[in-house]
Parts: C-alpha cells; structure tokens; sequence
C-alpha cells in the first residue's frame, strides 16, 4: 500500500493544494488516493479552480460521493449519488479510495474504486454533471483553471464569546446561526445528555452537557441571548448592599455589566438563572440570581445605578475582579458545561471571542498520491512541431524517421 | 523516402558516360489580395467598419446555375438569394408567399437547397435553379422540416445532413443531423468560462455565426469562434453506416495570441479546408484594421496562418467559395472579388512561370543559388517571380525518350538578384525548402507563439508538485452579526462601549464597526428582494445616573417613552462606488414593536419587542455592505440607551479570526480579587466604582489644585470649551495626602498616582484607573521605618523623587533615603517596587534633603544633594551608578531640578533657585549654561515626545516673565502668548505633540492651545461659576498637570 504524504486535520477552513504542473487545464483528469474519518469530513479534487473560493469539486464523504461548485466560499451541491450499502461497505471513513474527477467543456464526472480494483469504472458510469446555465458562469476568471486537491473537515460548531481553557463553560456567542443550514449547529448537534468533545484551534477539550437555555428562536422575548455589554466591576457583596424593600439577594460574589432593566427584585430575581455569563475576556459563569436596581452609598447617601445589573454567583471565577476592565464584554447566553482539557496537562490557553468551537470526532484526511493531467491531448514534441509547421504554413519533415499512430494507454495504475 | 523514376531515367544515370542533365523552377500564383470589389450588395447589406453584425448570410458556387449564391435574411425577415452579377436581391417565394425566417439564425445553403430556422423548426426548401435565373419568384421546389432544435446556426453538409450549432443550457452545443434524420449532440458544449449565453442577449445570438462545419472523406469537422477570439474544433467520425460515428473533444484550431478571429465560412476542396475571416488584434497590440484571412489546414485542425493567408485588409465580413473553374470568390452581401485560386488552394493548377536554369547549388538545409538564363529579361516583371513564391524545383535527365522531368524540392523563392550592367544582363535567385523558409518567415501581424501544453500525465506521488494556497478569503462561513463597539471607542477613555442619552425629540445614529474591520471582505448583497435585521439593546426615559456619585434630580417627566430603533446599513454602488445609507421604515417593522420594553418611569412604561426585527428592502444586488448600524429616535423627552448587536441572519459573512482590538492574549493575574471571606466592602461608604480601567488619551487631563486635590476630564479636547467636563476625584486620600500632595502622574495605562515629598507627610498613592478609589502605596511611617535615622536630631530624609515610565504602561521609580549631620546617609531607588537599590551610603551623603528623579534615555536619572553639610553639591546619578555629574558649587537652599526633554538623552538640572540652568547632553561631563532660564519649578518646562518642542515658564536674563517656546531644542526661543497676567507662573504640560500644549495657574485658569502656542482656548469648563464642579478658585494653586497619552512601545 502506498504511504501516507498529507494529513489534514483542521477543521472549518477548506484545505486546498493546486497543482503546478498542469498550472491551468480547461480539460482535465485529476486523480487521488484518500481516505477519511469522520462524519463530517470531505475529500476533494479540484477543477476549474480561478482561486482557493472559487472552483468545481468532486468528493467523497461518508456514505456519498458528489460534484460541486464552490463561489465566494460558498459550497453548492450540483450532484450527488448516495453509496451507503452496508454489505459492500460503500463510502466508508477510514478505507482509502482511489477517486478520478475529470471534464471535458461542460461535462464533468466522478470515479471511484478501491485501490485493489485495478480498472476503473466506465468514464461517466457512476456519477456525471453537465453544466447548466442556471449554475451560473463555470469559472470566475476565464484564463486561470487550476487543478488540485482539497480537504475539508466541516463538523458542527459555534462561536465563543471567549474561553479560558481552566474554565468549565464554553459560552456561546450570539449570533449562532450556521449560514449553511440557517439553524444553531449547537442546538442540532451537540448533545445536551452525553459527553462528547471539542476542538477549539486544534485543542480537545471534553464536555459533560449542554445548558441550552436560550432556544434561538424561542419568541419568549426574554429568552434571547444578551450582549455584548459593558464588565463595570466585581464585587463581594454584604448586606446591606443585597436589600432592597425587605427582600434580600443572595449577596457573595457578583459582577455588574450595562444592562439595564427596571425590575423589582423579589419578583424578578430569578430571571436569568441558569444562564451563562461569558465574559470575553474567557470568564464565564452560570448566573444565580440578578439585582436589577444594584445600589450603593456615596458620602453618605444611598445611590442606585441606573444603567446596569448585578448578577450574582458563587462560581464566579476568582480572577475576574483583578483580570476584568472596562474593555471586557459580557454576554447572557447558553454554553457547553463540564468543560476540561482532555489532555491532563494541557498549558492554560485563552480564545479570544469569536473563536470557533467545533464538535470533534478525531477528524481527519489522508492522502497518499495525487495526479492530473490536462484534457489538450497528445501535445508532444511531435504534434507541437506538426502544429508549429502547419500554422506557418508548410509542413513538417521527418526523412528518418518512423512515425506510428499513438496508441491509446492503458489506465492509469501507477499508484498499485 | 526516394522518390520514383522511370526505367529509361534510370539507364540513362546508370550508364557511364552516357547522362546529362539540366533543372528548372517553375513559380507559382502564391497569393490572392484585393483592395477594390464589385458591389453588387442590397440594400440591407452592413456597412464597411459595420460593428453590429454579423449579417445571418451563406455562400456558395451553384454548379447548376454556374454562378456564386449567397443566402441572407433580409430586415423584413425574408429569405434572399444574392446572384453573382446581379444587384437586385432575389426574393424566392412558395405560392407567392416569401419564405419567413427567424431573423436571428444563420441560414445554410448548399446545391439547390436553403436550411433556415422558422417557428421552432429547421426548415428546408429546394428551388429550381432554373426558374432563379429566369427571376421567376415563385421557384421553390419543396419545403420540409429538417429536425426541431433552438435557434442558431446552420451548415448543411450535403442535401440531407447538416450540423447545427444552438444555444444550451448557458453554452454552445454541435449537433449532427444524418441523412436519416438522427441527432447526434457533442456530449460538450463551447463555453465562455464567465458568460452565461442566453437568446435574449443579441450579441450571444450573432456569436453562433461565427462558426462553420464541412465534411472531409468520412470525418466531420465544425468550427466555433471562442470568447477569446481562438477557433475550437471537433471531428466527428462517422461509422460505415454514414450515420453514427463519435465526437472528439474540442480541441484548438487557431490558437489566440491577443488576436480574434472571427470565422466566416468554412469549405473543403481538393482534402483541404479552408476557413475564411476576419483576423485583427486585441488589447495590447489592438489596431483600426481588419483583415481577412483565408486559412487551410491539411488535417482540418491545425490551419496555416502564413503571411500568405491574407487576402485583404478591407473591413468586410467575407465568405468565400470556389467554382467549378477553380475561381475563387470572395464575397460580402453581394460584394465580391473573384480570381483564380492561388497555389494554397488549387496547387499546381494554378498560374505558374518556369524558369530554366543555367546552374544551381546548395543543399536542402540551407536553400540553393541558382542562375537563370541572364540574357533574358522576361522574368524580371513577372508576377509571380518575387520573393515568397511558392515553387518547385525540377531536374531532368537526358533519356532515351527526351528529357525526363522529376520533382526535387517544393520550395519558395527567398531572394532575387537582377543585373544591369555594360549590356549584360544577370538573374540569379535564392530558392529555399518551403518548410525552411515559413517557420524562418513568420512575422508580426500573423506570428503565433506556440505555448507548450501540459504533459498528457503528471505523476505525483510524492505530492511535491501541489502548492497550499494560502488565498485572501480563508476563513469560516457565518453570519453576519455587528456590534458597536468599534476600534475607536476600545481607544476611548471609557475603555469600551457604554450607555448614551440624548435630549427628547432627537436622532442618533449609533453605526456600527466597518464590516472589513471584523470580517474578511464586505459582504456583496444576492437577489433577495429583503433583507431580516434584528436590533438588540435597551433603552429607557429619562437622563443617565451619576452613580457611583451622588446624582442630581432628573427633571425628565416620569410618562415619557423610551427610543425607537431603526435599522441603517451603509451600502456601496460597485460601479460608482457612491456610499448610501438606507434607514428601515416603520412599515417594514416586523416585530411587534419599533422600541424594546421600558421598565423604569414605570408609569411611563410601554411595551416593546426584544429584538426589534426589521424586514427591509435590500438596497440593491451586487451592492457591498459597508456597515450596519441602528437610528435611536427619541420621544418627547431625554432617554438613555444602549445598542447591544444588529444581526443580520441572512447575510453571510467570514469573520476574521480573533485577535479582535488586542483584548487577549494579556497575562492573567492570578489572585481572588473579591478579598476573600471578609474582603470588598460592596460598594460602601466611599462608594467605590468599577473595576475597569480608563485608558486616557489627549482627551484626558488631569490637574492636581492645591487645595481641592485632583480633577480630572475625559473630554478636554471637546467641540466647545463650555463642553468640557471635569470631575473631582479624591476618593481613598485623607485629608493630609489632599494637603500635602505635591505631584499627580498619569500612565499610559490609565493609573493615577499623587505624591507628596513633605517631611512626616510623605506618601505615594496610586489609583487603578481615573474614578477609581487610590490606594495609598507607603506613607509617611513607612518611610520612617526604612529609616529610622532620619528623626535623629540634625538628621532628615524621606521620600524625595517619583516618576513614571512615560513608554511603558505601568512603570514608576522613587528615590528615598536619609542623612544625618556629618555622619552617615543612604540613598535608595526603589524600581516599580517597594525593594530599595542602594545608590550611595555613608559618610559622604550628609544632606539629601531633597532630590529629583526622572526617566531619561532609557535610564533614572536622579539629582540629589550630597557631601557636606555646609556646602553640598549636587550629583547626577544614572540608575544606582555610576555618577554622571557632579557640580562645582554648592546647591544648598532648595531642591535641585531635573528635567527631562522628550525621550532625548539631553539632561537639564539646577542646582538652587537663582543658579542658571545647565544642560548635560548625553549624560556628557560638561556642563553647558542653557539659553534660557527656567523658573524655578519643575512643572515650569514642558517639552513634546521629539524634545524639539520645548515650552518653559522662564525668565529669561532680561527677567522678563513669559512663557516662551522654541522648536529647536532650546536653541531659539519665540514669546508664548498665553492670556494670563502672570504667564511665568504657570504650570506647563505637553499633549504628546508639537502643537497641542496645556497651561493652567489656577482652579478656573487653564488653557489649551492646538497651535503650538499661537492661540489658547479656556478649557475651565464646568469648573468656572456656575459650573457643577464649581468651587472658590481663591487662594488656588495649580501644582500639576498630566495630558493622558496612547502608550507607545518603545
């Protein structure tokens, strides 16, 4: 068998390779020997390629083998055969394929096989796309048509409004719509009971559960993720601080953030428990109860604030107050829970807000060899000096010579 | 391989003695160029230089009728046939009715037959020839339906087959129609990479003229012109049957070398096909002119584009045929020229000259001289004797049955030499191998460079030959989501985004970032006719608190209502790049409410919608979104607000991957800042406020005024000067540091500390940010008790310099120490710590009663009293050594100065208060008096970051009492003009730039000029009567003022 020469990884971010030699081919055969593992994971070769946004592809993932266009990034499926028989084991992670993506001026198709088969398929047997107008131009620069081959491990995932990795809550970050699917891939896809892990820029960190509290659609108006707002302080708070008309607050730890709501505290205090607090700064905690009228006293006089509220919660981190200031942004939102690194010792690392949190499933792609070719055939010396002769007018002359008609080759099994 | 010869040529060469031989060069008509025409063309026919065409138009030789034919449409979408020598078109008709077409497909002719497109249908009529010369109308023979396919182009291949090119799905397709009728589609399609071909589009639709189709033995060939300008090609080669057969892939017929060629006709004769068209330059290399070219191609894929291929440089679209009679006819609507058919089309058939030679030599590599029988002149104007002629070379044996001629060489004539001289007359001739002299001749306008192709297999196992591509767009898909909180407020004092108010009755616009500041690239809007924006945020009546401070009654009426909120983006014309900004209007409101809940003034209260949902009118396809943003309306009355996000969740975005503004990736502190179990007081009594810090900027100033202690501003730099708003701040100083403080410093960071040097009131107190409560660092016991000596009779010390790191954000160093008469003392630096580094001890320090330290060139520098008790000096020391200078007199009776110019390694110092200044450039030995004398004070000189830009309170040798300036570095000097009876007195502070200085005196004296000097604005603000930090400016004294800065990295 051949050996591994590229492993890719890397999640949410497409892996492309173009070839250099051909460059540019309009016509083209493209032909790699891969494997995959996981659900989410693609492998690719490209055609027609203007840029690393902007090609035609063929793949295999698991259980189907497809043709698409990608534009701007944007993946469209233009093809797409379901091979999921389980007694011929059909597209399956883990097994290496052989895969042949080809086109000739608008028609493009996919072969498969097992690197044990040693003739292909049929051209055009098992899964072929013509062009269609409504595809929209085949390229985006008409003079560039690059080939190569591209990976991408495309698995659920969400934005975090900010982790530290000795954190237990990964907070998610408004806005969590997947454009692709237009739902939250954290609500679809990660389970709320079972553990499960994560990949946080190639980090794992396994997960207990989910506190799923905002239902992103939910029309309550109350059950939406809040923020970002403004981190004002943390505070310990002792009475009388935690009163207000004879009802009285928890007290303890707490921090307060610019969002206001006027509401009476014995009829609202429990409003926003359970949700968790995500602080960009990688803080987060799960709220326990919420002052909205937070006062205090200045040169005697009782003052209350007017712009803000104070949430209050034992397991606030300890190091908020020292490590928190006016540039940190607080959200109200869901997250992951039970969160630790999976490796025990895994250096502290901090993830900005905005950091993609992908659902992980020791993803990967392997390659083992890559080929291609143009679609211009027979451009040898030969036909390029019959060619160069013709053009100019005369034609060319070979005394000595033998010429014999090219013979078609026989498939292409160097990699067996 | 040899060439034949016949038996009595080979007697004749095989027995000795016996041959003989001669040669001879026969040229031939090598080409046809015309400049004039016969016009025999319609009406309706394009114009020369017409750009709008091509004309739907076929041409042929009709063998019956022994004259050329051409096959158009007329505008009034009839059929018409144009007959060579005959003006008036030819309208055939059935039954007397025209034939009608569809004006936009190319029609076909061939013998007697007319293909054509109408309603749906490939048409085909036959018409008696006979009845046509005759001019009888109504000739047509037959009418039949050919095959049902689009609109397009035609190319009838005989009476019965044709190929067709239309239009489908977005590209070109061929089809064959055979003889039975059968349709066989290329599987491919001739595609603009970028274009999508469509009916509608006219010049999609004449594109499909540009193509032809013929039939060479049992191959078909069609031609297309591309997008590009090149000519594809594919064969179609039939089966026995005549009927089936197999398409070959496109491949390149006439490559494109900035260059277009636009096919005309294409036909075969005698195995050749020709394609005639129109050639001309593009881009770089693009000319006014048009030629027509006449290529051939022997294999029907590569054609020959010799410079003997073009036939004319009139700007015609030709068609061109053949007869019978081997006269060639090129033809425009009727506008024609017709000659014999050179040597390309006819060969040897052509019109030719044979010259006998006299002698000739040379080898088939390099070409021959030959000499043609001199004395006789006939060659000399002979048409077809000049250079570029195709020939061939013969030589002859003598036979038995006569000269025997057999064919040595085709070559071309390269060069010819003529002589005139004394009566003799010479005519030698270079004649060169064909293929020698056209790959050697190949010339502009009609070269091609031959690019090589990609190999037929590129094997990579190893995978060395794939590149990652590291593209400008890598990034994760999502959707677009925008907050407020842009670069420019993290730079603002408030360190992020905080609440706003605005009076009733007002519009704020509260936009957002540039989308390019958190996303890869801007988004580009698609067809979706609407666009969903969700706004996030609250907002409530009435006017902000001043909480943690006491707050004044808000005289806001408790029914009014909260803000609206509107939806804004800010879109960009990809044409004209002209920014507009569309506002959501309350009819496209699709939540409940146009403003979210108000739950205070709770009588006032209304309900709302949380988010507020717009589904607006999308600004426009293809237009860039720039930026996204929410319009705060208010009601009758002031509210205060906060925008949260607007999330646009059909838009689709990738966001650039963190770092966002440089709020990560920071050292954590690692403690429990609540205090523990008995830890913060919780907001108590001194009402201490949050925990973020401030990071000043030039629109932050602070002012320490004896004996109200510190006020500061965040907006000193705004629009009017009655704008600025400063704050009392003293909270965690008592009442003795307010008293005895002598000195505020701000860092870059944000913190404040205030110092105070006084003997038994010293302290260092430092807060994390402006408005927050100061912690006092040491004080006055702390100091005793690092030296107790000091309260010794005749003894003294304390705390005596501090400064900050102006580069760094947090840095500070202070100076403390002791003495006692004639004895013993200890001078200290305490770097950013409260651990002492000695600098100098024992019996030499004697009276360190005061000092100064600054942070200069990279290095503390201190001055300080020392050596004796009577007569000390003063020492300049770098760090804790070594010891830069030493004065010569004595610097009793005061404290001596320091002063620091910019970031420079210039040193200034005084010794006592009538002493000059000196000036120790780096940190040199000697000692130069400066030009200008300073007060005595340090907050008398000010300089900018450069130490070019120097102001100081001075008085001068003349003891005027000025403020002056120089920009120089203390070379010249220009009077400051600062509106102020005794300007000598103030205290002076530099914005971080060569224009932008702060002078104040007193609690309602300070000033601000943006001119370097020339104009100054009060800045007093609310400070001045009236004012709500108003206090008695009597008896005031400001001791220092502080301009906030970005930290810089140095």
């Amino acid at each position: 068998m051949s050996d591994l020469k590229l492993q890719i990884t890397k999640k949410g971010i497409m892996q492309t390779y173009f070839s250099q030699r051909p460059f540019s081919a309009w016509n083209f055969d493209c032909i790699t020997r891969a494997s995959f593992h996981g659900e989410y994971s693609f492998v690719g070769l490209i055609g027609l390629a203007s840029d690393d946004n902007n090609f035609i592809i063929g793949y295999l993932r698991n259980g189907f083998a497809g043709i698409a266009k990608m534009r701007d990034g944007v993946r469209t499926t233009l093809a797409e055969l379901v091979d999921d028989d389980p007694s011929t084991d059909g597209i399956s992670e883990d097994i290496i394929y052989d895969v042949r993506f080809w086109h000739r001026d608008g028609l493009f198709g996919l072969e498969y096989k097992l690197p044990t088969t040693v003739v292909w398929p049929t051209r055009g047997s098992q899964l072929t796309y013509s062009w269609k107008k409504t595809d929209g131009p085949i390229v985006t620069i008409d003079d560039i048509f690059h080939v190569g081959i591209l990976a991408l491990i495309d698995p659920p995932r969400f934005r975090t409004t900010g982790f530290k990795s000795n954190q237990i809550h990964i907070p998610v970050l408004p806005l969590d719509r997947n454009p692709v699917t237009n739902k939250s891939d954290f609500l679809e896809y990660f389970n709320d009971v079972l553990p499960g892990q994560v990949d946080i820029e190639g980090k794992i960190f396994t997960y207990t559960s989910c506190n799923r509290y905002f239902l992103i659609d939910d029309p309550t108006p109350a059950r939406l993720p809040c923020g970002p707002y403004q981190f004002r302080i943390a505070r310990n708070i002792k009475a009388p601080y935690n009163a207000e008309d004879g009802f009285h607050f928890q007290g303890g730890k707490s921090i307060e953030f610019l969002r206001f709501a006027w509401l009476v505290g014995a009829d609202h205090y429990l409003d926003d428990v359970g949700t968790t607090i995500g602080l960009s700064n990688g803080f987060s905690f799960v709220n326990e109860q919420t002052q909205w009228k937070p006062w205090v006293i200045t040169t005697n006089q009782r003052v209350t604030y007017l712009e803000r509220s104070r949430y209050y919660s034992e397991t606030v981190p300890p190091r908020v107050p020292d490590n928190s200031t006016f540039s940190d942004r607080v959200y109200i939102t869901n997250s992951l829970e039970g969160v630790a690194p999976k490796e025990e010792n895994m250096a502290e690392a901090d993830f900005q807000e905005g950091t993609f949190v992908f659902l992980d499933d020791g993803d990967k792609i392997d390659f083992y060899g890559f080929s291609a070719t143009s679609g211009d055939h027979d451009y040898s010396i030969r036909t390029l000096l019959k060619a160069f002769a013709q053009i100019a007018g005369t034609s060319a002359s070979f005394p000595a010579d033998t010429m014999s008609d090219m013979t078609l080759l026989p498939e292409l099994e160097w990699m067996s | 391989m040899a060439r034949p010869v016949s038996e009595t040529n080979e007697y004749a060469i095989t027995i000795p003695e016996s041959s003989k031989f001669t040669s001879r060069v026969t040229t031939y008509k090598s080409r046809i160029y015309f400049d004039t025409y016969i016009d025999d063309a319609p009406s309706f026919a394009l114009p020369l230089g017409d750009t709008t065409g091509p004309l739907p138009e076929a041409f042929t030789y009709n063998v019956d009728m022994g004259i050329f034919v051409t096959v158009t449409i007329q505008s009034s979408v009839k059929i018409a046939l144009l007959l060579e020598g005959n003006a008036t078109p030819f309208i055939p008709t059935i039954s007397g009715h025209p034939i009608v077409v569809n004006p936009g497909c190319r029609p076909g002719i061939y013998g007697n037959s007319i293909f054509y497109y109408s309603s749906g249908n490939w048409m085909k009529v036959v018409f008696d020839p006979a009845l046509v010369l005759l001019g009888t109308a109504d000739c047509i023979l037959s009418q039949s339906i050919l095959v049902a396919r689009p609109n397009g182009a035609i190319y009838p291949l005989s009476n019965t087959e044709a190929i067709i090119f239309h239009m489908d799905e977005g590209g070109i397709r061929p089809i064959f129609i055979a003889s039975d009728g059968s349709e066989h589609e290329h599987p491919g399609r001739l595609l603009n990479p970028t274009h999508i071909v469509q009916p509608s589009i006219t010049t999609d639709v004449k594109s499909i003229h540009y193509s032809g189709a013929v039939k060479l033995n049992n191959t078909i060939f069609v031609y297309y012109t591309m997008y590009n300008g090149s000519v594809k090609v594919a064969k179609y080669k039939l089966a026995t049957d005549g009927i089936n057969g197999s398409w070959s892939d496109f491949f390149v017929a006439v490559p494109e070398d900035i260059s277009v060629f636009e096919i005309g006709n294409v036909f075969v004769h005698d195995d050749r096909i020709f394609i005639c068209g129109k050639f001309y330059r593009k881009e770089e290399f693009v000319t006014d002119t048009k030629y027509t070219l006449l290529l051939w191609s022997t294999d029907g894929v590569t054609f020959s584009i010799d410079r003997k291929t073009l036939v004319s440089a009139l700007d015609l679209r030709f068609l061109a045929a053949i007869s019978t009679e081997n006269d060639l006819c090129f033809s425009s609507t009727n506008r024609s020229h017709c000659e014999l058919a050179p040597y390309q089309v006819i060969g040897e058939d052509t019109d030719n000259t044979v010259i006998d030679l006299l002698t000739i030599s040379g080898n088939p590599q390099n070409g021959w001289g030959v000499k043609s029988v001199g004395f006789d002149e006939r060659y000399v104007d002979d048409p077809y004797m000049v250079p570029g002629s195709y020939a061939k070379l013969e030589i002859a044996t003598y036979t038995s049955i006569g000269a025997e001629w057999i064919k040595y060489h085709d070559i071309v004539v390269s060069q010819i030499g003529k002589t005139f001289e004394d009566g003799i007359r010479g005519y030698e001739f270079q004649i060169v191998p064909d293929a020698v002299w056209h790959t050697s001749m190949m010339t502009h306008p009609f070269y091609l460079e031959l690019q090589g192709k990609q190999t037929v297999l590129d094997q990579m196992q190893e995978l060395d030959n794939l590149y990652k591509v590291e593209g400008n767009k890598i990034g994760i898909l999502w959707t677009l989501t925008s907050d407020f909180w842009s670069k420019d407020i993290y730079a603002s004092s408030d360190g992020g985004l905080s609440h706003r108010t605005h009076a009733g009755a007002t519009t704020t616009d509260m936009w957002g970032p540039d989308i390019k500041e958190f996303c890869v690239d801007y988004p580009i809007l698609g067809e979706a006719a609407t666009i969903l924006v969700r706004l996030y945020g609250w907002s409530r009546a009435g006017k902000p608190s001043l909480a943690p401070a006491v707050p004044v009654a808000d005289t806001t009426p408790t029914d009014t209502l909260n803000d609206q909120f509107f939806a804004l983006l800010l879109a960009e014309d990809p044409i004209t790049k002209v920014q507009t900004t569309y506002v959501s209007t309350i009819g496209e409101l699709a939540s409940t409410y146009s403003n979210p809940p108000q739950t205070y003034f709770e009588e006032g209260a209304r309900a709302g919608s949380y988010p507020i949902d717009y589904r607006m009118a999308s600004p426009g396809v293809g237009k860039t979104l720039i930026k996204v943003g929410i319009r705060v309306i208010s009601d009758t009355a002031d509210t205060t607000f906060l925008p949260e996000r607007a999330e646009l969740p059909e838009i689709t975005v990738i966001p650039i991957l963190p770092d966002f503004y440089g709020n990560g990736g920071s050292e954590f502190v690692d403690s429990d800042g609540f205090g523990g179990d008995d830890g913060g007081d919780g907001g108590g009594d001194d009402g201490g406020d949050d925990g973020g810090g401030i990071v000043p900027d030039a629109g932050t100033v602070v002012q320490w005024i004896d004996p109200y202690g510190m006020v500061y501003t965040l907006n000193f730099d705004a629009e009017t000067p009655e704008e600025v708003v400063w704050i009392w701040y003293n909270e965690g100083l008592s009442e003795d540091n307010i008293a005895y403080a002598h000195d505020v410093f701000l860092t870059p960071d944000g913190h404040v500390y205030v110092v105070g040097y006084t003997f038994g009131q010293e302290f260092i107190a430092v807060a994390p940010a402006l408005g927050q409560p100061f912690t006092v660092l040491i004080d006055a016991d702390w100091i005793t008790a690092a030296y107790p000596n000091r309260l010794n009779v005749n003894a003294g010390g304390g705390l005596l310099g501090f400064d900050i790191v102006p580069n760094e954000s947090n840095t500070y160093a202070f100076m403390a120490g002791y003495f006692e008469f004639t004895t013993n003392g200890r001078m200290d630096i305490y770097y950013n710590s409260l651990v002492p580094t000695q600098v100098m001890n024992g019996t030499t320090i004697q009276r360190n009663a005061s000092g100064v330290i600054s942070y200069i060139n990279k290095h503390w520098v201190s001055i300080f009293q020392y050596q004796g008790w009577s007569f000390p000096k003063a020492l300049i020391v770098q760090d804790a050594g070594p010891t830069i200078y030493e004065t010569g007199g004595e610097c009793s009776g005061g404290t001596p100065l320091l002063w620091r110019l910019g970031d420079s390694s210039t040193v200034l110092f005084r010794t006592r208060q009538n002493d000059p200044t000196y000036n120790l450039t780096d940190f040199g030995e000697l000692a130069t008096e400066w030009t200008i004398n300073i007060d005595y004070r340090k907050t008398a000189l000010a300089s900018d970051p450069t130490g070019q830009s120097i102001m100081v309170a001075g008085i001068p040798p003349a003891r005027a009492h000025d403020v002056y300036l120089s920009l120089d570095g203390g070379t010249t000097w220009i009077i400051v003009l600062i509106p102020e009876n005794f300007p000598y007195e103030c205290v002076l502070a530099n914005g971080h730039t060569t224009d932008f200085w702060v002078a104040g005196k007193t609690l309602n004296a300070i000033w601000s000029s943006m001119d370097a000097g020339v104009t100054w604005e009060d800045r007093s603000g609310n400070l001045l009567p009236g004012g709500d930090a108003y206090l008695d400016p009597t008896g005031t004294t400001t001791y220092q003022i502080r301009v906030g800065s970005a930290l810089v990295v140095v």
